[in-house]
């Protein structure tokens, strides 16, 4: 498992698109919080550079180019989007600090911040673990320029942001190639699905949404010609009352999957009352949903990843990545009522996936305005599927950026 | 054909609509109580939160097996608060717009704390919608207004009608009114302002409680940190709505829920408006409800304008006025 981190590590060309920040901003104006978006939209705005002013001149002046020696031990600090006991996303990132605490012993002192939204507060946070003299810190959601105007401020410390997409000396984005999972779970719900159609929770219309809706189409398709992905986006992450409003509202229009991007676990007890099928993003969580689990995306790369990292900085060799870093996201275990044909057919899928033999993206391929996105034979990998900003035709509820 | 589209919409918008501002409607009548004895309770927000948490604690730590009990629990937790609250606004006369908003941030953060380590564990304590005797399937039009559980029928149903005959029907209501509207009259007649301020205070915030237990026993069964979002501040809104009556608070609650469910059901059955992609729709549905919100608090404010029924939808004459003898 170790010797295999560059086969693991994709890289993607730096490349415009959607970002969680933008999406953000749609959503503060369309919530219409005057308070809220005002301060999203004033961290967020052009004018950073200008804001980060102040707080540059006093770092670099004293750290003319830092020797690459190693240190006796470092600090590592993690924020979070939300609490490290939710069940879900920020528990296994949780688990993968621990996981890099305990590899490297002593050397490493490692904190964290929960529930770290999007606002002026959150670049208070960045700058206080800054100054609190973490060597390395990594943020469990994209906060964009909540976060990097206080990486540019901080040459000193690294800084690694899930899902992001900017690019420093000190800063890259890691992330997931989770479009094959989500594949691969969509061949699970092509057959378990009776009626064929899949209901999906989503936060914002991002790249995280757009792959997790095609793949569940795509292996869908392979298995249903006729399988369709419904999906509902309720701007949030974390927020069980409104993932449960959503649950119920695909449930009652009659899906026979249900699948979402939700931090926590609230629309798989849903599920289970109801009698449908359903999986999970982030862990196995079949307690939820004892009778109907089908799998989940399995997410322990993090803690290999965290301690690379923090290893890197102990060693005076880490170093930004021009690339955006794609961890493996392999299926996860499956529940008890899956039947042996079915998870055959996943794993199967997930083998010629590897392998090659098997695209996630491959033309011809029409988003769901009609437009061709790509023609007969033509594919698109891990890297290009990072940026992706169309759901494929079956898909509803989400439209092309 | 339109019609039966119509129909199917409106009831599967109010289906889902009258589980999701049931806490509304809890919250509302708590605050109502308060409001019509002269007490601006601003902390509903806070309130909401510490009777989900101690619900949640109830049953994840205690070990209740009762959706009941558990509930109690959470509304013996948020009267406690209501009665630090009641003491500081009615008894040292403290400014009740300040030690709201104090109730409201401190009951969040109080909440927040005391739901560490609860995050996201499902309940599965909870309150079981009532089948009406197989007499009805639930495919029936009508069946949006029933397999609902039994606090549903208590918030829409029974607390109106209670809270509404003990008003405008006795004389305990008389003087509760009186001691909203005109204290020194009623503390003239015999009516101690300070007790019943405090008794409905806290009777209040006990029902608001309630609604923070419903979230988590009911609607979503798990405990989430900020749990109210903003329901606390729409229950105050829709006692201003409703013009201090009780059955009004009906309508608004449920207006409030519809435009929330409206949210997630429109995404579900595709329904969409022709300037919209699908995507900018979801976020323009979930700015509604506040929108709606506001309008809606606009139309008692333009009923008195127009002098219509002035006299019953404006708020209680003493209402956030603390009261004290001497100074009458």
């Amino acid at each position: 498992m170790t010797d295999s981190n560059q086969d693991r590590r994709l890289i993607l060309p730096r490349r415009e698109s959607i970002s969680r920040r933008q999406a953000l901003k749609m959503g503060a104006f369309g919530i219409g919080g005057i308070a809220v978006g005002g301060s999203i939209l004033a961290a967020c705005g052009d004018d950073e550079d200008d804001a980060a002013a102040p707080a540059t001149t006093a770092a670099p002046a004293t750290t003319a180019a830092p020797a690459p020696a190693g240190k006796e031990s470092i600090k590592a600090a993690w924020v979070y989007i939300g609490p490290p006991d939710d069940n879900g996303w920020t528990q296994e990132h949780d688990r993968g600090r621990l996981a890099a605490e305990a590899a490297l012993g002593d050397r490493l002192t490692t904190s964290f911040v929960p529930n770290i939204g999007f606002d002026a507060g959150t670049t208070e946070t960045f700058q206080q673990l800054v100054d609190d003299g973490n060597d390395i810190i990594f943020a469990n959601t994209e906060y964009a320029g909540l976060l990097t105007t206080v990486s540019d401020a901080a040459p000193d410390t690294k800084f690694c942001e899930i899902n992001g997409h900017y690019y420093s000396d000190n800063l890259f984005p890691f992330y997931l190639a989770h479009e094959k999972t989500a594949y691969q779970l969509g061949v699970a719900a092509g057959h378990l699905a009776g009626n064929g159609r899949i209901g999906y929770i989503g936060a914002f219309p991002t790249a995280t949404a757009f792959n997790d809706v095609n793949g569940l189409l795509l292996g869908a398709r392979s298995v249903n010609p006729d399988a369709t992905v419904e999906t509902v986006l309720v701007s949030t992450f974390f927020d069980p009352q409104k993932a449960a409003q959503a649950a119920n509202a695909l449930l009652d229009a009659g899906v026979d999957f249900l699948f979402g991007v939700m931090d926590e676990p609230t629309f798989l007890q849903l599920s289970e009352e109801a009698g449908v099928w359903t999986g999970y993003w982030n862990l196995d969580f079949r307690s939820a949903a004892p009778t109907k689990y089908v799998s989940h995306f399995d997410l322990s790369e993090f803690g290999p990843f965290y301690t690379e990292q923090c290893q890197r900085v102990l060693d005076g060799t880490w170093v930004a990545h021009d690339d955006v870093v794609l961890l493996d996201t392999p299926i996860g275990d499956f529940g008890p009522n899956v039947p042996q044909d079915v998870q055959d057919a996943v794993l199967d899928a997930g083998a010629k996936l590897d392998s090659g033999e098997l695209h996630v993206y491959e033309g011809p391929l029409f988003d769901n305005e009609g437009n061709e996105r790509l023609a007969a034979g033509q594919t698109l990998d891990s890297l290009e599927a990072y940026a992706i900003d169309w759901p494929v035709d079956g898909v509803t509820g989400i439209s092309p950026v | 054909m339109i019609l039966a589209i119509i129909e199917n919409a409106f009831l599967s918008l109010i289906g889902s609509a009258i589980p999701a501002s049931a806490v509304v409607m809890l919250a509302a009548t708590g605050a109502m109580l308060g409001e019509r004895v002269g007490v601006l309770n601003l902390g509903q927000e806070g309130l909401i939160g510490i009777g989900a948490v101690y619900s949640v604690i109830a049953v994840l730590s205690w070990g209740v097996e009762s959706p009941w009990l558990a509930m109690l629990i959470g509304m013996i937790a948020a009267a406690v608060a209501g009665l630090i609250f009641a003491v500081c606004v009615v008894a040292f006369r403290a400014s009740q717009v300040l030690v709201g908003l104090a109730l409201a941030l401190g009951g969040i953060g109080l909440s927040n704390q005391l739901g560490t380590n609860r995050n996201g564990t499902p309940i599965q304590t909870l309150f079981r919608e009532v089948n009406p005797g197989g007499v009805l399937d639930d495919n029936d039009a009508v069946s949006a207004f029933f397999f609902h559980d039994p606090v549903v029928y208590i918030a829409y149903i029974g607390l109106p009608v209670v809270l509404w005959f003990v008003l405008f029907r006795t004389r305990h209501g008389m003087n509760m009114k009186a001691v909203g509207e005109n204290p020194a009259a009623a503390d003239a007649v015999g009516v101690s302002v300070t007790g019943w301020r405090i008794f409905y205070s806290v009777l209040g915030a006990a029902l608001t409680g309630a609604g923070g237990a419903y979230m988590v026993l009911s609607f979503t069964p798990t405990w989430s940190p900020d749990i109210a979002r903003g329901r606390g501040w729409v229950a105050l809104a829709v006692v201003i709505f409703a013009g201090w009556r009780p059955g009004w608070a009906v309508a608004g609650a449920l207006l409030y829920g519809s435009m929330i469910s409206l949210d997630t059901t429109a995404q579900a059955r595709g329904w969409g408006l022709p300037f919209m992609g699908a995507s900018d729709l979801s976020f323009f549905l979930s700015m509604l409800p506040y929108v709606v919100t506001l309008v809606a608090i606009l139309i008692p404010a333009g009923a008195v304008k127009l002098g219509r029924r002035v006299r019953s939808t404006a708020a209680p004459a003493a209402l956030a006025i603390p009261y004290s003898r001497e100074e009458r």
